[in-house]
């Protein structure tokens, strides 16, 4: 208990009074009993805190690892200690290190906070003071350090590192003599030694330490005496590197000899005087050329020492440099015993510290230059006096090529006004004339000491030069003048002179009277007359002859008097008399004076074109007159020209048809299609084509014509144009016509001929023969006898045969000779058709047979009534006749109109038909027949085919054994 | 024959001239061709008096239906042409054709006849 009490108390004790915060938390995390420091640390008292949740002090950030860190110490897996940070009561950070125990006894855990904050200012402390001793070191001194009694260095601090090369440890430990320069060693040894006796710091002045890449730099120390002090017991050296400085010292030192020397063995007379005007110091040529000694001027005014005119203005000068500004200018003085100087005085201002301390004077004695200059100031004044008289432009060059002199002419005739390149090189001026004409003539003159001559043409300014180059001593002088327009003028003369000379074209030049003065190769070689044949001649009187045209001699006089350029056609006769076509044109020349001075006329041999135009207008005398129709189209077909034969022939004229396809024009409904569209073949294929082609007049009446269409090339081949010539062939077409109608005709009549010749071979010759052959049996057998009757009866019938044929054969005649005078008038087809049935009504009655009749009752056709009617009692004849004998008779009659007008009949029966192939082409022939069972002469058919024939009508004929015939009857 | 009255004075010209045989006649070659028996040339008739224009069949065609028999034909028959036709055509045609012996005019004579009765 009392052993409670005591560590109750202690624990108090320790509450209370300890740095550190102390505390018990709940395994909830509650604060239970909290140490004073809390106040101190966290701004909260013990009150406030206890009891309360320490999560809502923590700062929120290290929340979570807080209670992670106290889940893991409860659980006794983890390390005790860890930091975080609360918030104290003004809200600000406190970072805490924490060493926490959990109690399991107490279900508590024992913690102790160390504020961070305050270790970590005390840190900042140390820090701080490290940073400030090297600030210290780095800006106060070099090398800081301390050495024992021997010299040897127990501690450094400072930049001795950077500026020496050595890091600190490299240097402690070490004695510092032997980096002492061996000069400077005795000097440091002595005064380490004197500083050990005393008490004051000493100063070792310059002295060389070695580098630590073994260069000597200069050094200054302070060495002070701290054995004695407790707290070093060392010997404190303060070093610097002075070598800078050092340096500098020497170098002005070194100037300040070199200035002095200048100074002093200056030829120039030199003063250093004050702001009063008294000298300072004066160097040798002033004490010689004042003849004093130094002593004799130092101190005095210098105003003193001169001719009294001029000291005013050094006086005045003196006080202008003492406004710091430097003065020059020259004074011609008077000395005594010098006698006349041109002076030449200097005045610089001396400036220190932003004031003029003094002035240095240098007085130049130019007299002997100043004589000179002005010498040769008055020659080149005489010079350029010379040189401006000089009316060609003019330079000189200096060897060095440089431009010593150049006058005015030389801008006039190169430059504008304002240029000027004296001093400067001639080849920068003119650098791409480099190595060319001007670079090797002057090089040339300059080498070989001769003048030189010669035209050369100046790129830059693009202009003709003549020039002349003089070499002397001083270099070159140069003349020129600007010959461009004589250049450009000669050239352009032998340019042209060239082609008036070799020109084709032949070219007079006459006087002003007319009289030749010159001709040209041209004129020779065409006319065949030279030069000297013409000169002092009128062209004219020579060249003319019996066929020029004395009016056009007359236009050509004319023009010539009214002395302006013109141009004609005349011709003209060549030396061998031939006769030539000349176009000329003549220009008058003036002279400036504005006189006519020459006639200029160039002329051209047009012969050919002449002929040419000549035989054009023939032919176009011939296109537009001949009976013929011409057309010209262009390569597109559409017309050109025509011609009057085109209007009379066609009723066009050119306005109708300009611009337009003649064959879209002429064509119309008679016009065969397909030959227009082989005239568009040929078109297309660009070719020479005949024609022969219906057109229409402009009256729209149908005209044949024979066209020739030929195309016209151009000099590359391409075709430009069509020519046609056309005529008009209607009556050659007609008469041709007319030639093919007789033609078939005659045809048709001679295989009539052949059908007679056929007819009266067999059918005409078989009666005959027979009558022959019973005639002969009669004379042979005897009256009484039966063959003589039989033979007889026989004759009889052959005879009758004979005469049947006759009959035929003079209806047949009659039918052919009715072809041409057939009249024929409109018959209704029903009418006819229905009267021939009714003929044969008995005979149909008779074998059952019937006619279906299927026609239009108003159909009517042209035709001959008689013809008609023997046609259908033909066909209905026939058709009965050969009927079949297993089949009641039935006959199909059809008829109607076609599209064109036409009729086409159809007469069809079932009766026993006949064989096609055997029948052939002999169905329609005379006396042909296919039945022998049945009677019949064979001309019913012939009769039928000859009547439809006459009327202009068509008949067919298709049949099938045992089926039927049919007929089909086409008439107009 | 064309006609009846042709067949009258032939026969009797025939047997005139001393012609022994049976002499058949036919109005049409038809007729002729159904009563021969082209494939047995032994009783194809020895002589065949043609004529050219006949209705239906004429001559010409009936000398081209014999033709696929043509060495029958030719072993034992002789035919001629008998026409009242002065046309040249038929005389040339006739002349080309080898199954033909004779060509001959209507009417015939006795010398006409006695060349006939030669070839058999």
């Amino acid at each position: 208990m009392r052993e409670g009490n005591r560590s109750n108390t202690l624990l108090n004790h320790v509450m209370d009074n300890s740095q550190d915060l102390i505390c018990t938390i709940d395994s909830e995390g509650r604060f239970i009993q909290v140490s004073q420091a809390c106040s101190q640390i966290l701004g909260y008292s013990r009150q406030e805190l206890e009891g309360k949740h320490s999560k809502n002090f923590i700062h929120p950030e290290f929340r979570a690892k807080t209670l992670e860190a106290s889940h893991a110490i409860s659980a006794g897996n983890a390390e005790r200690s860890f930091e975080n940070c609360y918030l104290n009561k003004n809200g600000q950070q406190v970072p805490i290190r924490w060493s926490v125990v959990w109690s399991e006894e107490d279900k508590c855990f024992l913690c102790i906070g160390k504020d961070l904050c305050a270790s970590k200012a005390a840190l900042t402390e140390t820090h701080k003071r490290e940073e400030f001793e090297r600030i210290l070191a780095m800006h106060g001194v070099d090398m800081v350090a301390l050495l024992d009694e021997e010299g040897n260095y127990l501690h450094v601090v400072g930049p001795v590192i950077q500026n020496l090369g050595y890091e600190p440890d490299q240097l402690i430990g070490k004695n510092v003599f032997p980096l002492i320069h061996p000069e400077d060693a005795g000097r440091a040894q002595a005064t380490l030694a004197q500083v050990k006796t005393s008490n004051e710091p000493l100063k070792l002045a310059d002295f060389r330490f070695k580098t630590s890449d073994g260069q000597w730099c200069w050094v200054e120390t302070t060495v002070s005496n701290q054995l004695e002090n407790p707290a070093i017991q060392a010997i404190f050296v303060s070093s610097q590197n002075i070598t800078q400085r050092k340096r500098d010292e020497l170098n002005l030192e070194e100037s300040e000899q070199r200035f002095r020397s200048l100074f002093e063995n200056n030829p120039d007379l030199m003063v250093y005087q004050n702001e009063a005007g008294y000298i300072l110091d004066a160097n040798a040529a002033f004490l010689a050329f004042m003849n004093k000694k130094k002593e004799e001027v130092t101190g005095k005014l210098i105003f003193d020492f001169l001719p009294p005119d001029i000291a005013p203005i050094f006086r005045q000068n003196l006080q202008e440099t003492f406004s710091g500004k430097k003065v020059n200018f020259q004074v011609n003085a008077n000395f005594l015993e010098q006698g006349s100087k041109v002076l030449q005085v200097i005045k610089v201002p001396l400036i220190a510290n932003n004031k003029v301390i003094a002035v240095h004077v240098v007085i130049k004695d130019i007299t002997a230059a100043s004589l000179a200059q002005r010498t040769v100031e008055n020659q080149a004044k005489k010079l350029n006096t010379i040189f401006e008289s000089i009316t060609e432009a003019f330079f000189t060059l200096d060897k060095n090529w440089n431009f010593t002199y150049i006058n005015q002419e030389f801008y006039k005739v190169l430059f504008k006004a304002g240029e000027n390149f004296t001093g400067r090189n001639i080849w920068d001026v003119f650098p791409e004339e480099v190595n060319k004409i001007f670079y090797q003539q002057y090089h040339q003159a300059a080498n070989t000491g001769k003048a030189v001559h010669f035209e050369a043409y100046l790129t830059k300014l693009e202009k003709w030069l003549e020039v002349k180059a003089f070499p002397s001593e001083e270099g070159l002088s140069v003349y020129f003048s600007d010959i461009t327009e004589q250049v450009n003028n000669k050239k352009e003369l032998e340019k042209l002179s060239l082609v008036a000379r070799k020109t084709t074209n032949s070219v007079i030049i006459t006087d002003a009277e007319g009289l030749t003065e010159w001709v040209n190769e041209g004129f020779t070689n065409l006319t065949g007359y030279t030069l000297s044949e013409m000169a002092g001649k009128k062209p004219g009187e020579i060249l003319q002859g019996p066929e020029t045209n004395s009016e056009t001699v007359k236009r050509v006089s004319k023009k010539l008097k009214e002395q302006i350029p013109f141009s004609d056609e005349i011709i003209n006769y060549k030396k061998s008399g031939e006769k030539f076509w000349f176009y000329k044109e003549i220009t008058p020349v003036f002279n400036k004076a504005g006189d006519l001075s020459k006639f200029i006329a160039i002329q051209k041999d047009i012969t050919e074109r002449k002929k040419v135009e000549q035989e054009l207008k023939k032919l176009s005398f011939v296109a537009s007159k001949t009976i013929n129709g011409v057309f010209i189209t262009n390569a597109q077909g559409q017309t050109e020209w025509i011609n009057e034969g085109f209007t009379r022939i066609t009723g066009y004229t050119l306005d109708d048809v300009s611009g337009k396809r003649p064959t879209t024009l002429l064509e119309g409904p008679e016009t065969d299609p397909a030959e227009l569209e082989r005239i568009r073949t040929k078109f297309q294929e660009g070719v020479a084509f005949n024609s022969q082609i219906i057109i229409h007049h402009k009256s729209g009446e149908p005209l044949w014509v024979s066209m020739d269409f030929s195309p016209v090339h151009n000099e590359q081949g391409i075709i430009t144009q069509y020519i046609a010539i056309f005529k008009n062939i209607t009556f050659r077409k007609e008469a041709e016509a007319n030639l093919q109608r007789m033609a078939k005709d005659l045809y048709a009549r001679n295989r009539d001929m052949q059908q007679f010749t056929y007819i009266i071979s067999h059918n005409f010759r078989s009666p005959v023969a027979n009558a022959l052959g019973l005639i002969s049996m009669l004379e042979s057998v005897s009256k009484d006898s039966a063959n003589f009757d039989q033979a007889l009866t026989y004759l009889k019938n052959s005879i009758v045969r004979l005469d049947e044929i006759l009959k035929d054969i003079n209806s047949i005649l009659s039918i052919r000779d009715k072809i041409h005078v057939l009249e024929k008038e409109s018959i209704k087809l029903v009418d006819v058709i229905e009267q021939t049935i009714y003929d044969f009504q008995a005979t149909l009655d008779y074998c059952q047979g019937e006619v279906s009749l299927h026609i239009e009752e108003e159909l009517q056709v042209q035709a001959n009534r008689a013809y008609m009617y023997s046609i259908f009692n033909n066909l209905l004849s026939n058709a009965i006749k050969y009927r079949s004998p297993e089949r009641p008779l039935q006959i199909t009659i059809q008829a109607h109109t076609n599209a064109a007008g036409t009729k086409t009949i159809s007469f069809s029966d079932n009766g026993l038909g006949f064989d096609m192939k055997k029948a052939k082409d002999n169905v329609f022939k005379l006396y042909k027949r296919f039945h022998a069972t049945k009677e019949g002469k064979g001309i019913g058919l012939f009769l039928v085919k000859m009547h439809i024939e006459a009327m202009g009508g068509q008949i067919q004929v298709n049949s099938q054994v045992n089926s039927g015939t049919s007929f089909t009857i086409i008439l107009k | 024959m064309i006609n009846e009255s042709a067949y009258f004075w032939l026969k009797n010209k025939l047997q005139a001239e001393g012609f022994t045989g049976t002499v058949s006649s036919f109005l049409s070659a038809e007729e002729a061709l159904e009563m021969m028996v082209l494939e047995n040339e032994t009783k194809l008739p020895e002589l065949i008096l043609l004529d050219l224009d006949m209705p239906g069949m004429d001559g010409w065609e009936f000398l081209e239906e014999l033709e696929p028999y043509k060495p029958q034909v030719k072993a034992s028959c002789k035919i001629f042409i008998l026409t009242s036709s002065l046309s040249l055509d038929d005389t040339d045609k006739a002349s080309t054709n080898d199954l033909i012996s004779g060509f001959k005019h209507k009417p015939l004579d006795a010398t006409d006849v006695q060349e006939i009765l030669s070839h058999l």
